[in-house]
């Protein structure tokens, strides 16, 4: 009996053992599906720190999430952002865009109310 | 009249032309919103149909031209207030206006989303808050503040007429500084194969 009971509990530890491994297989996949760091850390140590990019794959779709380049900080960001000439140039269009969007609008809406006229100050 | 006939018709009358007032400011509001919302529904196949150069060049130009036809119409009108063509007129000019808008910023948010991305290792908050900073930056000072004092000193005319020139000139330069970005635009999953 004593060795049955033995033989059970060995059995039971084997079944509980599977069901942890189960567990993390699912725990893995759901990591993975929610682009998760954690769960390449073990492929790659270097892929945890965000430093290169980290491909997901996912029905044969392949998705790509970089992290910040090391040593970058928000304000070198900031100026070699502006130092480069597209990305200024972004920059510039927004703030133009927001010139005509909000000069206008104010402009107009004072002229509807009557509050301005045409000819000159209001 | 006596007194309580007063008290009830003047404010009467000021609230039907407050709502007035009002309901032709919503108006232009609402037809200047519809292009641009309209632009940023149908987003995915504009964006890749056209160029990013060719949306910021054509949709400043836009906005300058709208610009322009109200300063126009400020040109052709009196001091004698807006009357019922002018207005439709100022409509169809604040219609353009937001065309243009609506084009340039449905492109300038993954155009610098992708820049970024793409030189300065995915630091998107910091593009992301420069290009705000800079958009409202601009609208609050240049377009609000800078434009009342224009307007103030030189009248609404020129006023405009001196915007509508800036923001041509912004135009022809955004879509000539603009000419090597280029979007990448994937597929979705539905059209993955």
């Amino acid at each position: 009996m004593d060795n049955a009971d033995d033989d059970d509990d060995e059995g039971g530890g084997a079944l509980g053992g599977a069901d942890d491994a189960k567990d993390a297989v699912d725990l893995r996949a759901r990591l993975i599906e929610a682009g998760g760091a954690s769960s390449s850390a073990e492929a790659s140590p270097e892929k945890d720190r965000g430093i290169s990019g980290i491909p997901i794959e996912d029905n044969g779709v392949t998705y790509s999430m970089s992290g910040p380049k090391p040593g970058t900080s928000w304000a070198s960001t900031c100026v070699s952002m502006l130092r480069d000439p597209e990305t200024f140039c972004v920059v510039a269009v927004s703030a133009a865009m927001g010139t005509a969007e909000y000069s206008i609008a104010g402009a107009v809406m004072m002229l509807l109310s009557g509050v301005m006229s045409f000819g000159g100050a209001g | 009249m006596e007194a309580p006939g007063k008290f009830i018709l003047i404010p009467v009358c000021a609230i039907s032309l407050t709502s007035c007032f009002v309901y032709r400011c919503a108006m232009f509001l609402a037809i200047r919103e519809l292009p641009d919302v309209a632009v940023q529904l149908g987003a995915p196949a504009y964006l890749r149909a056209v160029p990013v150069w060719m949306t910021f060049g054509c949709g400043l130009g836009l906005a300058a031209g709208g610009t322009g036809a109200l300063a126009a119409l400020g040109a052709g009108a009196g001091d004698d207030g807006v009357d019922d063509g002018t207005r439709r007129l100022v409509m169809a000019a604040g219609c353009f206006h937001g065309l243009g808008v609506g084009m340039v910023k449905v492109a300038v948010l993954p155009a610098m989303s992708q820049l970024v991305e793409d030189r300065h290792g995915s630091m998107f908050g910091v593009g992301l808050g420069v290009q705000g900073f800079a958009t409202k930056l601009a609208g609050g000072a240049v377009g609000m503040v800078g434009l009342s004092f224009l307007i103030e000193s030189v009248g609404f005319t020129r006023a405009l007429s001196f915007f509508a020139a800036a923001l041509a000139v912004a135009a022809v330069a955004a879509g000539w500084f603009a000419r090597g970005i280029k979007l990448r635009v994937e597929a979705s999953r539905d059209d993955a194969p």
